[in-house]
């Protein structure tokens, strides 16, 4: 069985499949490659919004997310980031 | 003669060699956990960062006041003395102790991600209390800085036995040592013995260098992803 990822890891897996897609993405794309319910992943998708990784698009055929050079450095970081997070035990 | 510790003649100048030494060790460890926050904007690493520039004020502090106000005790040792209190003095030993309580307190909050900030205050208010209204300043204030050390040690050491990863026990080896540091310490402005100001330092030193080894792993193992 999969270990449960932390919440890092899941905004990582987020941003990551929303790079994949060359940067823009709907949110059924997300919903099926991210392993999240709709709930989590609204939920993360605030955060993310108001974290400024990721911005909101409305277009005629919806929502469309783009990501941002916050987004884009926090998974060139992320090793570094979660690296330095385990060796000084500060999982939240 | 109140004095809060005892410093060997042939050791002045290396101990603020080596204070000068664990500045730049917390700024580094400050300056990562504050990259780190700002890529990830998890808030207990910006803590974390507080905790660590607060350490490094603390050390560059401690290095003017050993430079500017020690006095001479005995032949071949010098000390901090409080007989002769100047508003400089006073000022300096001040602000030593406060950025002192706040790093290590800091510390044990970031790491145990204790509930509110009120707690956080609450803590570092008895603390100044305590070192305000004790007969032995140094003996409350290191006895203090041990406990929160002692605490943050037991919390590596059940990290490192969850993931026994290297970086971790660095970690736990550094953080044992700046405890054992910080009780020579305490033992110190009991018995005035000044080897045991030595012996501190060295521990402290130890310390300090495991806890760079692994931000220097980390920092390494990170250019090696990025080139990878």
């Amino acid at each position: 069985m999969e270990r449960k990822r932390n919440r890092l890891e899941i905004i990582h897996d987020i941003l990551g499949v929303i790079k994949e897609k060359q940067g823009k993405i709907k949110p059924t794309q997300i919903l099926y490659k991210s392993n999240l319910s709709h709930i989590m992943m609204n939920e993360y998708l605030d955060e993310l919004i108001e974290k400024q990784f990721i911005k909101e698009e409305k277009t005629k055929t919806g929502k469309t997310y783009l990501i941002t050079e916050k987004g884009i450095r926090y998974l060139d970081e992320y090793k570094l980031v979660t690296n330095f997070i385990d060796s000084f035990g500060l999982n939240e | 003669m109140v004095q809060l510790y005892v410093v060997p003649e042939w050791f002045f100048g290396f101990n603020i060699f080596l204070e000068l030494i664990f500045f730049v060790i917390t700024i580094l460890l400050a300056s990562f956990a504050f990259r780190v926050y700002r890529a990830s904007l998890q808030k207990n690493l910006r803590t974390f960062g507080l905790v660590f520039a607060s350490i490094a004020v603390s050390y560059i502090l401690l290095a003017c006041i050993n430079l500017l106000f020690l006095s001479t005790f005995h032949p071949a040792t010098r000390a901090l003395s409080l007989d002769e209190i100047t508003d400089l003095k006073n000022v300096a030993i001040g602000l030593y102790v406060v950025f002192f309580i706040i790093g290590f307190s800091g510390l044990f909050h970031a790491t145990h991600k204790t509930p509110t900030r009120k707690m956080f205050l609450l803590v570092d208010i008895i603390a100044f209390l305590g070192v305000y209204l004790s007969t032995n300043k140094a003996l409350f204030l290191y006895s203090m800085s041990s406990i929160f050390l002692a605490f943050t040690v037991y919390h590596y050491l059940k990290q490192y036995t969850k993931n026994k990863n290297k970086n971790e026990l660095a970690v736990l080896l550094g953080m044992t040592f700046l405890l054992t540091s910080q009780l020579g310490l305490a033992a110190q402005s009991v018995s005035y013995h000044p080897n045991l100001y030595v012996v501190s330092n060295i521990l402290e030193l130890i310390g300090y260098s495991c806890i760079l080894i692994s931000l220097l792993n980390i920092l390494n193992n990170g250019a090696k992803k990025k080139s990878a």
